[in-house]
């Protein structure tokens, strides 16, 4: 009798060690690492996602608050969805990015933009003249078009414009044209080319759409 | 010594039975939290691999997340996929093309596994030409032809996508053309979301138009 009840206390103290430990394991298991990494020591907040929100939906309560990092730094967050904020600082724009954390570690790599102010400082008659260089050695027929102040993007690698026919009376082919240009180890290259009335995303995957969007609106 | 062997009979079909549960418990187990992702390939022996984890054809179990699915085979092109799963079963299609004529030879022999390689290819391309109307609705309203045909906006296959599809605005003048992107805009779609073809406009910048006469 003695025996059973030693039994019975044992099983039912492994049976509730078990649920224990199931119960630990999910709570353990619905927690996922988020790295997030930044191209700047920028200041970087982490908020729950409010509730109800679409998969483009990036508002917040401010009080939702789970972490903040200046640079890179691992957050340990659970099963959710959160929005990253880079708030507005100097010298950049604010960033938020909406990010699911489901059953897996994920990492952000965030690229704050550069505040329009800061790009258009870097925007000098030197970097023009460099830019518009770089199309008339391409386009020796340039000569036809006058090139628009145009406009630099992200943190000034990307570069924009739109092409103007000079001769407005040739009512067949005086289309203003677009051009993107990317900077890379101090270098432009034209990106789209050659120049075209409307720039497409599907052809150039590799340019950020916003900018594809904002040059041909313009 | 002999045993009956009525005594016997039930022992072990109870020994199956038992085998049986606990294959069906561990494979149970094994599935919990995660999504069923059907993998159709043809040729049906081509080696699958899961984001390099190497496998075949058929019924997967895999937790939620992003995978690469490729398949290869020898005589085939290599075709991969890329595959978000989520809760819900899903199901991936690899056709890879035969590139030998080893392969091409091989599905020559083998009219029925040709057929099924051209239905499920047709059941694919009506899949993602839906996708397609469905993601550019502009496309449901195309061609719209303007001053009795002079002009028109239409589709027609991209010249720089292979197997994409562009948009092809006609007009012979500058103020035409704008007048049709303008359109476009108004009916809340964005000219940049696809390719847009000019084919009567000569680019001033690198065609003169004397060139495009010559």
């Amino acid at each position: 009798m003695e025996l059973n009840r030693k039994k019975l206390v044992l099983v039912s103290t492994i049976f509730v060690a078990v649920i224990v430990l199931w119960f630990l394991y999910t709570i353990y298991s619905s927690y996922h690492r988020l790295h997030i990494t930044t191209t700047s020591n920028t200041l970087v907040r982490v908020y729950e996602a409010s509730r109800g929100d679409g998969s483009t939906e990036l508002s917040y309560d401010p009080d939702s608050l789970v972490g903040e990092a200046t640079g890179s730094k691992d957050f340990r967050l659970r099963d959710g969805r959160y929005i990253v904020v880079v708030p507005k600082q100097q010298d950049y724009k604010e960033l938020r990015k909406a990010i699911l954390i489901k059953g897996q570690d994920k990492t952000l790599k965030l690229e704050p933009e550069f505040s329009d102010e800061k790009l258009n400082k870097l925007l000098t008659p030197d970097e023009l003249a460099k830019i518009t260089a770089t199309l008339s050695a391409k386009y020796p027929r340039i000569r036809l078009y006058s090139i628009s102040p145009g406009k630099l993007y992200k943190q000034g690698q990307w570069y924009a414009t739109t092409l103007l026919y000079k001769d407005q009376s040739d009512i067949f082919n005086s289309d203003t044209l677009r051009v993107i240009l990317h900077k890379k180890d101090s270098v432009w290259n034209i990106v789209t080319d050659p120049p075209e009335i409307i720039i497409s995303k599907v052809v150039y995957p590799d340019i950020p759409g916003d900018i594809v969007d904002d040059i041909n609106d313009r | 010594m002999n045993q009956n062997p009525t005594i016997l009979k039930p022992k072990l079909v109870i020994a199956v039975i038992v085998v049986l549960l606990l294959v069906m418990l561990v494979l149970g187990i094994d599935r919990i939290g995660k999504t069923r992702l059907d993998i159709i390939v043809i040729p049906e022996n081509a080696t699958v691999y899961i984001n390099e984890n190497r496998t075949k054809g058929g019924a997967r179990y895999l937790k939620p997340g992003e995978y690469t699915i490729r398949a290869t085979s020898p005589g085939f092109s290599e075709v991969s996929q890329k595959v978000s799963l989520d809760k819900d079963a899903q199901s991936i299609t690899l056709l890879p093309e035969p590139v030998s004529d080893e392969a091409i030879d091989w599905l020559g022999k083998n009219p029925d596994i040709q057929l099924e390689r051209e239905t499920l290819a047709g059941e694919l391309a009506n899949k993602e030409g839906a996708a397609l109307y469905q993601s550019h609705p502009i496309l449901n309203r195309l061609p719209i032809l303007y001053n009795h045909g002079e002009s028109s906006i239409g589709s027609g296959p991209s010249e720089r996508i292979e197997g994409g599809t562009a948009i092809i605005i006609k007009d012979t003048t500058t103020s035409g053309r704008a007048s049709i992107v303008q359109w476009m805009r108004e009916q809340n779609y964005t000219p940049g979301d696809m390719e847009v073809l000019f084919p009567d406009f000569v680019n001033p910048l690198i065609t003169s138009v004397e060139d495009e006469q010559s």
